[in-house]
């Protein structure tokens, strides 16, 4: 399956239809990039919502600098005398970065 | 056989449709059709006469039917839709592992992470989120929440503080407009929910950051908390649904770090096993009732999940629909035919609100794709 990584940003309701869901692969990722099935369908969605698109690695790079964002608070969000297992608990577990699916 | 087929072919009318007053009926065995048989038949009706061209998509098309959309040059049928997720309003604030109650057209979040503890509460009506003037008297994360819109209760969670977390104790019940303070109960947090202000039930969690895991549970009856029957699977991060009297919970994060796929249904006095999960998971999202519900996103321990599954009472199956968002520790309401997941994170918080709804009868496109 080919993909489109685009940025576009999630308005809300009507932002992704329930026939878009049907038509096309997408997924929803940090910093408002989307990956998005490169068919007439997934084009076509990328044209109505004005996304701007990327390459894979621009896109991968968007993602990962909103994750070490979150990584860099989380690190440095602490509280004296608390445990790891308190601090997890506390904030959640710390982000970790991922790849975006790939085009193959 | 001869009157017969000479009925058949008689039958195929000119407007290329089948006048079935005296068709044939049953099974003809091949053996009695003979190239002689369609000697009557003069001519084939033209396709365009079977399916009809139309400027729009007709109003209520039967199951089968077949049409040419003239306006958007599509030729669609009336079919069966797959099951679905689409978008629904944002959330005023980004929240995770947070409370929620309620309908996919009326629903109830509060608490969470934002990423402190927060107090908010915003009121969902299919399509807006909209900030309560007040919130939780006191903020907290990885609580549950069981009831509608306007009759709502929270109870556990984590609500941190100074040196030294703690876990919330609170109980308190939503009127639709304001919190109050209710009946506390065992600490703990991490704990599942599910049934009403004046019926809810409380099982598993933790009573301290990640050292235990409860199998105990807890009914309230809108103003006291008593004993019911013990899990089978003590775990916490998990999902409930149903009643107070048919409960359903599913998956969890089991003592040692691992996601489990148990499932088990409540009775009013005591859990039994029920289907596993297709998948391990924690931290998910779900709706419904005892023998009919869904179980949506979480994580597997590695990756953030967007698939769903659904139980018949007896099983749990994959459901085509996938989440657009990817996440865990989502807030969630409604049925297994129509529900919402809002917030959660994946990888940052998000407060993006998608809502499932199980599809019947509907027109599609032929595509080529």
């Amino acid at each position: 399956m080919a993909h489109l990584y685009c940025v576009a940003e999630n308005t809300g309701k009507g932002f992704i239809t329930a026939d878009d869901s049907r038509n096309f692969y997408r997924s929803g990722h940090a910093g408002n990039v989307w990956v998005i099935e490169n068919n007439t369908h997934g084009q076509a969605w990328v044209t109505r919502k004005g996304a701007t698109l990327k390459t894979l690695v621009e896109a991968q790079a968007i993602v990962d600098g909103v994750i070490q964002t979150a990584i860099d608070t989380w690190e440095a969000d602490n509280v004296e005398g608390e445990t790891a297992e308190e601090k997890i608990t506390r904030l959640g577990e710390k982000p970790v970065k991922y790849a975006l699916p790939n085009a193959g | 056989m001869g009157i017969k087929t000479r009925n058949f072919a008689n039958n195929i009318l000119s407007g290329g449709t089948i006048d079935g007053t005296d068709f044939l009926s049953g099974t003809l065995p091949s053996s009695n059709i003979t190239n002689d048989s369609a000697a009557s038949v003069t001519s084939i009706p033209s396709i365009s006469n079977v399916v009809s061209t139309v400027a729009g998509d007709p109003p209520s098309p039967a199951l089968g039917d077949i049409w040419y959309n003239s306006s958007t040059n599509a030729l669609k049928f009336q079919g069966f839709l797959s099951d679905a997720f689409s978008s629904g309003g944002n959330l005023n604030t980004a929240l995770g592992s947070l409370g929620s109650s309620g309908t996919q057209t009326a629903a109830l979040a509060f608490g969470g992470n934002d990423p402190g503890y927060s107090t908010a509460t915003e009121l969902y009506d299919g399509s807006t989120w909209t900030s309560n003037p007040t919130g939780l008297n006191v903020g907290r994360s990885i609580l549950v929440g069981a009831g509608t819109q306007t009759a709502s209760v929270a109870f556990g969670g984590y609500a941190g503080g100074g040196g030294a977390p703690t876990a919330g104790v609170s109980v308190e019940d939503w009127d639709g407009s304001t919190w109050t303070t209710g009946t506390s109960f065992n600490t703990k947090y991490g704990n599942a929910g599910c049934g009403s202000q004046t019926a809810a039930l409380s099982t598993g969690g933790s009573g301290a950051p990640l050292s235990d895991r409860l199998d105990e549970t807890e009914e309230y009856n809108g103003s006291t908390w008593t004993a019911g029957g013990n899990l089978g699977t003590a775990r916490t991060y998990f999902k409930a649904t149903g009643t107070q009297t048919a409960g359903l919970t599913f998956g969890g994060f089991l003592l040692g770090g691992t996601e489990t796929n148990a499932t088990e249904e409540y009775d009013g006095s005591s859990w039994t096993t029920g289907g596993n999960l297709g998948t391990s998971k924690r931290n998910l999202g779900g709706a419904g009732i005892q023998t009919s519900s869904i179980a949506f996103g979480g994580t597997d321990g590695t990756i953030y999940l967007a698939t769903t599954e659904e139980y018949n009472g007896t099983s749990w199956s994959s459901n085509t629909a996938t989440l657009s968002t990817a996440r865990q520790s989502p807030g969630s309401a409604g049925t297994s035919s129509a529900a919402a997941a809002f917030g959660g994170t994946d990888g940052s918080l998000t407060n993006s609100t998608e809502e499932y709804n199980e599809a019947g009868a509907g027109a599609k496109t032929f595509t080529t794709d």
